[in-house]
């Protein structure tokens, strides 16, 4: 038997044979350049590397972010700031979870998407309109209730470290809320009603059963909030609380504002990347703890609801104030103030026009950057969620060492935060054309939000049964017809879930496109940010409201044309 | 005349005979756990082979490397004679010419049973006509032409396993693989989807190798069994070879219900006996065998005699028992019964009616007793 004897020309050496040669290498590849060298090429800049004046190594700029104590006192707040917010997105998500999943409110699947609407929304244009309802001297309450109690009264500054963490904890909220809810769902009832027959009651079974059985799950919410926290640079950023300013921000402006220093951006980037890793290491024991308790056993029936009595009303009224609040006062003052000619917020003197809102949004720089956002919106998440794809499939049907670094190299962003991801690019793709393209900040999204497609595509292809593809290669299929035919199109819902969850992302990003933008290639994100900062106040809402509309559009044909469940899409 | 015909046929018969699979010292490891260890064989063009065996006996995961679906650590595999895989080369599952019929069906859900069976042939270049011709005919050999538009999930599980047949014999291939394709059906359709297999492989006319854990099934379908376990081969023959002499303990315990008595093999008057602990007297034993010493015997519940006390006293290897608990089948009358300090399985004709409690001569006729080889 030779070999020229063979069927086909199809043997290979088997570390090269199938998905590893043609898949898993080039996916290395891939995430290798996406994510491991700006990281690298931000620590290089920390040391001096990108200046071209000054070549050579050196160390003060990393010096002074670990010495000097102004540094430290920003690393103690923001670790701190992080943590409280996490601390308030758990306990009040974990919260609502429980009213939503163990009692019988009405209305549940309504409350459900009320609490975590904020999820679908943009933090950044919150912040900006709770400035328009809050800011100490023109926020929209304080000037109204002004005609009651008087000139001097000023009910609410969100301009504040309590107004950051008010705004901030809107917006994670829905994280605590979903992961908890997981755990609740996951739970083998019985387990409750083990505890009602031996005689405990309601609140002996939260504190005995109930709680134990999702602490893992809420320990896991609170170390990914913390870490989501400490990178957001926005909230912080356009509230500019003078006495408080976050890691996040002082990287920006000493990327940004002139003097530009790119080694102190990347140093300080550099502590922020390692302070992320901790929050990640503490995330991952969490979520290991979190699998001892996963009872996917006599699933099926319903747990006991708790019947609330009087207190449902209760409930329902402060589930519907949360809402009012959280979602229904930002939009409207926004919707407002889009539409006055010039700055007003008391209602007394409000004049509406559609002269302003129309003269913004058709001004050549707001069509300029709606293109962008909506090509960055629709590519971003196409690219990811292939990319995801690939990777879930790579790691899922071919294990080995080689599918554990790919895997583990893809939720890696997740520790790198936007702004400290776009401070490593600005060095690496400076002299490249791409740089100040939109391109640009294509590759800089698709590596931020590799971990959410590959997580998401990951969890449809657990549930495809591996002999669906192994029937296509007996069939005489090679993996990419099989992934194509077989794979693609049973794990359509969980992509077209990422999907719109990556185009959320996409289209209300900031964090890295602030560092990354041109005038050629900015977004709706970095107008409203421009608008704010120059006092354009009635500007800024209006490219916000465009903006919060694009992603309306986006969830509602999501929701309603291909049927994607949205609290599914987290 | 007569005789030089059958001569002329028996040449034939050897050169037409080609070998369509060799497996040859396939050991399989998953870290420093061999799931399987150094198993040889060969199937023969047309054959029907059944890999037999608990769970865990390496079985799956030899037809898996058979496949392609799961890498060798060592050994070699060829199909048709083409070397397919060693320790250091593979040919990739899509070029080795074989197709699968899985435990799960793996019916495409996504397609209608037409796009299922057809999904192998646009692999292949062939015309469209050519397609839709063949696509048919695999339709009509498993009676779902009627259904060819329909999606896979409308289909019920015996249905959905005909259009997996039909999507694997549909190919054409080399070496037709089942794993396990029954025991996801409930027992009646079983034994007709096991007919239908049986006569969609005379049809085919090509070698297939059929995992199983059911010994019945392996029994009824196959030409040889190869019976497994804990990734050895215990033993390989035909079926009634496997049932009527099993060379070991396992072989024995495995396929079928039986009696297993040990004990001292001595030579008496001419003839032997095997002394069995417990047993009020030595049974003598049908052979001149030389091996004295101990050894083990197999009795199959069948081959024990069920005598009422008007024939009894008669027979050789006649005991005294006690009936210990009876099960009425019908066709026949599973009795366990004591004899001395031994418990026997016994599988008496229906017509036997005894109740629990009766004394009744059990025989274990002499030539009835198989002795185990190799005795673990």
């Amino acid at each position: 038997m030779t070999e020229t004897a063979a069927p086909r020309a199809g043997r290979r050496p088997k570390w090269l044979a199938g998905l590893t040669g043609t898949l898993l290498l080039p996916l290395l590849a891939v995430l290798v350049i996406l994510i491991v060298v700006p990281v690298l090429a931000m620590f290089y800049g920390a040391v001096g590397g990108w200046d071209r004046k000054n070549p050579g190594i050196r160390f003060d700029a990393l010096l002074e972010v670990v010495a000097d104590p102004e540094y430290l006192w920003t690393y103690a707040g923001t670790i701190g700031l992080s943590l409280l917010i996490a601390a308030i997105a758990v306990v009040v998500g974990a919260a609502f979870a429980w009213i939503l999943a163990r009692t019988d409110v009405r209305w549940r699947g309504a409350f459900e998407l009320g609490v975590i609407a904020p999820l679908f929304l943009s933090p950044f244009i919150g912040a900006v309109a709770w400035i328009m309802l809050a800011a100490p001297n023109s926020g929209m309450i304080n000037v109204n209730l002004r005609h009651i109690f008087g000139p001097d009264f000023t009910l609410l500054n969100v301009m504040s470290v309590p107004g950051m963490v008010w705004v901030l904890s809107i917006y994670y909220i829905p994280y605590g809320y979903l992961m908890v809810a997981a755990a609740l769902r996951n739970m083998d009832p019985s387990l409750e009603d083990a505890s009602y027959v031996n005689g405990h009651g309601h609140f002996r079974t939260i504190m005995t059963v109930t709680l134990p059985v999702i602490r893992p799950a809420m320990t896991a919410a609170f170390f990914f909030v913390a870490v989501l926290t400490t990178g957001v640079f926005s909230v912080p950023g356009v509230l500019a609380v003078n006495d408080f300013v976050p890691i996040a921000v002082r990287i920006y402006r000493a990327a940004t504002v002139y003097p530009t220093d790119l080694a102190t951006a990347s140093a300080l980037g550099t502590v922020l990347f390692v302070v992320t890793v901790i929050g990640i290491f503490f995330y991952r024991n969490a979520v290991k703890q979190t699998a001892r308790f996963v009872t996917v056993t006599s699933r099926g029936f319903r747990p006991r609801l708790i019947r609330l009595g009087k207190w449902r009303g209760v409930a329902q009224t402060v589930l519907v104030i949360y809402f009012v609040v959280t979602v229904v006062m930002p939009y409207a003052a926004i919707t407002l103030v889009a539409f006055t000619p010039y700055a007003q917020t008391d209602f007394a003197q409000m004049q509406f026009s559609f002269k302003s809102f129309l003269s913004v949004v058709t001004s050549g720089r707001v069509a300029t950057a709606t293109l962008n956002t909506v090509i960055l919106g629709v590519l971003a998440p196409t690219v990811s969620v292939l990319l995801g794809l690939l990777i879930g499939f790579a790691v899922q049907r071919r294990r080995g060492r080689l599918a554990a670094v790919i895997d583990y190299l893809a939720t890696l962003p997740v520790a790198i935060p936007g702004i400290v991801l776009a401070t490593g690019m600005v060095g690496l793709y400076i002299r490249t054309p791409i740089y100040a393209t939109i391109w640009l900040l294509l590759v800089a999204f698709v590596a931020s939000y590799i971990p959410h497609a590959t997580r998401l595509s990951s969890n449809g292809l657990v549930q495809i049964d591996k002999s669906l593809e192994e029937a296509a290669y007996v069939n005489g299929a090679r993996w990419p017809k099989a992934l194509r035919t077989i794979t693609l199109p049973l794990a359509k819902p969980s992509l077209l879930s990422a999907w719109i969850m990556v185009f959320i992302f996409a289209t209300r990003e900031i964090n890295s496109t602030i560092i990354l933008y041109s005038p050629r290639s900015t977004v709706l994100s970095v107008l409203t940010w421009d608008y704010i900062g120059n006092g354009g106040v009635p500007q800024a809402a209006a490219v916000g409201l465009l903006q919060t509309l694009i992603l309306i559009v986006g969830i509602v044909v999501a929701r309603f044309v291909f049927k994607v469940r949205l609290s599914s899409a987290v | 005349m007569i005789e030089t015909g059958v001569a002329a046929i028996r040449t034939e018969a050897v050169t037409d005979t080609r070998i369509a699979l060799e497996v040859k010292d396939l050991v399989v490891k998953y870290g420093d756990v061999a799931a399987v260890k150094g198993v040889s064989f060969q199937v023969l063009d047309g054959e029907f082979v059944t890999l037999l065996g608990p769970s865990g006996c390496g079985k799956t995961t030899t037809l898996r490397c058979i496949a392609g679906l799961e890498d060798l650590t060592s050994g070699y595999i060829e199909i048709s004679g083409h070397r397919v895989a060693d320790a250091g080369k593979s040919v990739p599952t899509q070029d080795r010419n074989i197709n699968m019929v899985f435990q799960s069906y793996a019916v495409w859900p996504h397609m209608t049973v037409r796009r299922n069976v057809a999904y192998g042939l646009s692999n292949k270049g062939l015309s469209k006509a050519e397609i839709r011709e063949r696509t048919d005919e695999a339709l009509a050999m498993v009676r779902l032409e009627a259904f060819a538009e329909r999606y896979a999930t409308e289909l019920s599980g015996g249905q959905q396993q005909r259009v997996a047949l039909a999507r694997a014999v549909v190919t054409k291939p080399d070496l037709l693989l089942f794993d396990e394709p029954l025991s996801n059906l409930d027992a009646g359709l079983r034994e007709r989807m096991r007919e239908e297999i049986m006569q969609l492989h005379r049809r085919i006319g090509r070698a297939a190798i059929y995992v199983t854990h059911d010994q019945s099934e392996a029994m009824a379908m196959s030409d040889r069994v190869i019976l497994m376990n804990v990734g050895s081969i215990e033993q390989t023959g035909r079926p009634r070879e496997l049932y009527g002499r099993p060379r070991t303990r396992f072989a024995a315990e495995f396929i079928g219900t039986t009696n297993i008595l040990s004990g001292e093999v001595a030579r008496r008057d001419g003839r032997h006996w095997l002394n069995v602990p417990g047993l009020p007297a030595p049974l003598a034993l049908a052979g001149l065998d030389d091996s004295l010493g101990e050894h083990s015997f197999v009795c199959r519940p069948e081959s024990v005699i069920v005598e009422t006390a008007a024939t009894a006293g008669r027979s050789e290897n006649a005991f005294a028992a006690e009936v210990v608990s009876v099960a009425y089948l019908g066709n026949a009358c599973d009795l366990v019964v004591s004899v001395g300090d031994y418990t026997l399985r016994v599988s008496a004709p229906g017509d036997l009616d005894v109740p629990i409690g009766a004394e009744v001569t059990v025989v274990l006729p002499p030539e009835r007793l198989v002795r185990i080889e190799e005795d673990r």
